[in-house]
């Protein structure tokens, strides 16, 4: 054996030990922000995808001797003021999935969230040369945003070291390798938007579907629903929303049938929430047939009786165009994963319909005892959706853990790629060098 | 043995010199899976770990005393595990033992410790036999106190765990918070923190690993 193989090997042993201590993974969801090293196990850190940014004039900041000027983490509620600056001082950068490359305060945010998650977690070891850092984007981030990102690793590096190489990896691939599938079609749904993509060892970036709906559209039918049932005075914040939707919506079976069931039956399909911690307590009584309107609209929002709401101001999901990606508003998801995996070649097709992963905690929809003749879980609407469009016979599985999978995929990438792999624009992916 | 594997390391040791010994109780050596061979002055033994073996936190050690039974027989011992695999042995455990590591791929097989050879002769098997049975009595023990050392701390994990749960339930807002940072340092001191595997589980049989660490090899 020569010295260099020698070399070589040994290299791939000790740094393998190495990253197997120090590979971070930062998941940039829409809604939360999931970060930590592989050291962590099943589990990362959570906490919102949010910055503050104080009024600094304000009495309150001075007080409490506020100097950053974003604060980000899980103290941010402590730092929260006056309700009426919530919406123009509470950014949330990855809404959509992208961020507008000028929007400088949504950038702050992301600088910000990384050095806070990295710092969480800085090793006092003398050893420690800098974290493998694996950054998660959504599929659909544009090529601006992973410079972005690069250039804000490596200025980070040069203040505190902690980072040693980074890396981008697409979400939906994060979420092929958590499952341990190498060929399947995943679908990630978010808060903004959802993708479509299909998977056979490497992304498929021509096939990509991009949805322009997601959890945000899941809270505005949750919304109107509340303001239908005399709680308008709910519906501007956003969380509150959001843990409404989750405590009383519903995915029906199919949509009319269950609204004319809940209808004939309202006791047994009666929504009640109770705002935990608070005294604030939701009956939507006579309305409660409402409910699985909330659950359809994220999946297809094209029923009719959608459109006494758009008619009455609610925005519907529009057609955008980000960059080179066209988003769709109204597609149903089965169609769009139809047109996604059509795009692929037609021998690989029957091989991506065979497994479906759903990802995103916008999937996570419960069935409450007694109510499964009409509602279902997420799994069971995209096959019937599938079916819709006579594909049967797929497999669609639910992510056990939805809202890690995307960092727990991030972990495997890290450990796996190998270190002297430089990254490439081609292919998106290998190792940017920034420190250690 | 897996007969690839098998053949892949028969052709790397006749580089060498050496050829199988097909009967290996001729030699004295015990009946344990294992691959001898010889060069007509030496005798090398090299046991395959498993994926289960590797997988489980403690199966080093016990190889290493398993290929403590081949000593007084074989000049060098070797251990033969997949290149994915490589990351979880200690190479250092290894080289005290002398005993060497053989790292295989598809592709490629790399001696990447080289085994201690052990000359033999009746006054220096006796010796050897002694030094062995020290080195076995020495590792029962690293073992009985590692054995130890995890129980004491998971304990301290649990007792950790219900603190911080006790901490969240007495305080509201900012317990909360410093409970958490507590967490967040127990989990970077305990960096093999996932039970029997050292692995989290989506890592476990993911094939994933081997694909991905062959990126930019095709190019």
């Amino acid at each position: 054996m020569t010295g260099s193989a020698r070399d070589s090997l040994n290299l791939v042993v000790f740094d393998q030990a190495y990253r197997q201590s120090y590979v971070f993974g930062i998941d940039f969801g829409t809604s939360d922000f999931k970060y930590g090293p592989m050291t962590l196990g099943e589990v990362p850190e959570v906490t919102q995808n949010r910055g503050y940014f104080p009024d600094k004039r304000s009495i309150m900041s001075r007080i409490s001797g506020v100097t950053a000027d974003v604060v980000v983490g899980k103290e941010t509620p402590l730092y929260l003021e006056a309700k009426e600056d919530l919406a123009s001082r509470l950014i949330h950068p990855m809404k959509n999935g992208v961020i507008e490359k000028s929007d400088e305060r949504a950038w702050a945010v992301i600088r910000e969230l990384t050095k806070y998650s990295l710092k969480s977690f800085a090793p006092a070891d003398p050893k420690f040369k800098g974290f493998f850092v694996v950054g998660s984007l959504s599929a659909i981030a544009p090529r601006y945003m992973y410079e972005r990102f690069f250039d804000i690793c490596k200025d980070m590096a040069k203040e505190d070291g902690l980072m040693a190489a980074v890396t981008v990896i697409a979400q939906p691939l994060a979420v092929a390798i958590s499952h341990k599938v190498l060929t399947c079609v995943v679908i990630e749904s978010g808060h903004g938007n959802g993708q479509i993509a299909p998977i056979s060892k490497y992304p498929i970036r021509n096939a990509l579907v991009a949805l322009n709906r997601g959890g945000a559209d899941g809270n505005n039918i949750a919304a109107e629903v509340l303001k239908d049932s005399g709680y308008g005075d709910l519906v501007t914040e956003e969380a509150v929303l959001r843990r409404v939707k989750e405590g009383i919506g519903l995915v029906p079976r199919d949509l009319d049938a269950a609204i004319a069931t809940a209808k004939s039956e309202p006791d047994r399909f009666r929504a009640k929430y109770k705002v935990e911690g608070t005294r604030v307590e939701i009956d939507l009584a006579e309305n409660s047939w409402m409910r699985f309107l909330i659950g359809e609209y994220v999946f297809d929002p094209n029923n009719e009786i959608f459109q006494s709401y758009f008619s009455r101001g609610m925005s519907k999901p529009r057609d955008v165009r980000i960059g080179d990606v066209s988003f769709r508003g109204m597609q149903d998801l089965g169609e769009a994963i139809v047109e996604s995996v059509e795009r692929t070649p037609v021998e690989l097709q029957p091989y991506l319909y065979r497994q479906v992963i759903l990802s995103g905690g916008n999937f996570n929809w419960l069935v409450p005892q007694g109510m499964g003749d009409v509602a279902v879980d997420s799994k069971t609407k995209i096959a019937l959706l599938l079916s819709k469009h006579g594909i049967e016979g797929s497999e669609v599985v639910m992510s056990e853990s939805p809202q890690f999978s995307v960092w727990r995929g991030s972990i495997v990438y890290g450990y796996s790629v190998p270190e002297d792999y430089g990254w490439t624009w081609e292919r998106m992916e290998g190792w940017v060098k920034i420190g250690g | 043995m897996a007969e690839k594997v098998k053949s892949k390391l028969l052709e790397f040791f006749s580089t060498r010199g050496y050829e199988p010994v097909h009967n290996q109780s001729e030699l004295g050596l015990p009946p344990l899976p294992a691959l001898a061979l010889s060069d007509g002055k030496s005798v090398a033994v090299v046991l395959q770990m498993t994926k289960d073996e590797l997988i489980n936190g403690n199966s080093l050690l016990r190889t290493i005393v398993n290929a403590a039974a081949h000593r007084g027989r074989a000049n060098r011992l070797y251990i033969a595990i997949p290149k994915v695999y490589a990351a979880s042995v200690d190479g250092g455990v290894l080289q005290e033992n002398g005993i060497g590591l053989i790292v295989y791929d598809e592709r490629r097989v790399f001696e990447s410790i080289p085994a201690r050879e052990v000359q033999f002769d009746g006054a220096a098997e006796s010796v050897a036999s002694k030094e062995l049975a020290s080195e076995l009595a020495e590792l029962r023990a690293r073992v009985k106190s590692l054995e130890g050392a995890l129980l004491s701390a998971s304990r301290e994990i649990r007792e950790l765990k219900d603190a911080v749960k006790e901490l969240k339930s007495r305080r509201p807002r900012r317990a909360t918070v410093s409970a958490e940072k507590s967490r967040i340092r127990v989990a970077m001191e305990v960096p093999q923190g996932e039970g029997e595997a050292g692995l989290p589980s989506f890592l476990r049989e993911n094939p994933w690993v081997e694909v991905l660490s062959e990126r930019g090899e095709e190019e």
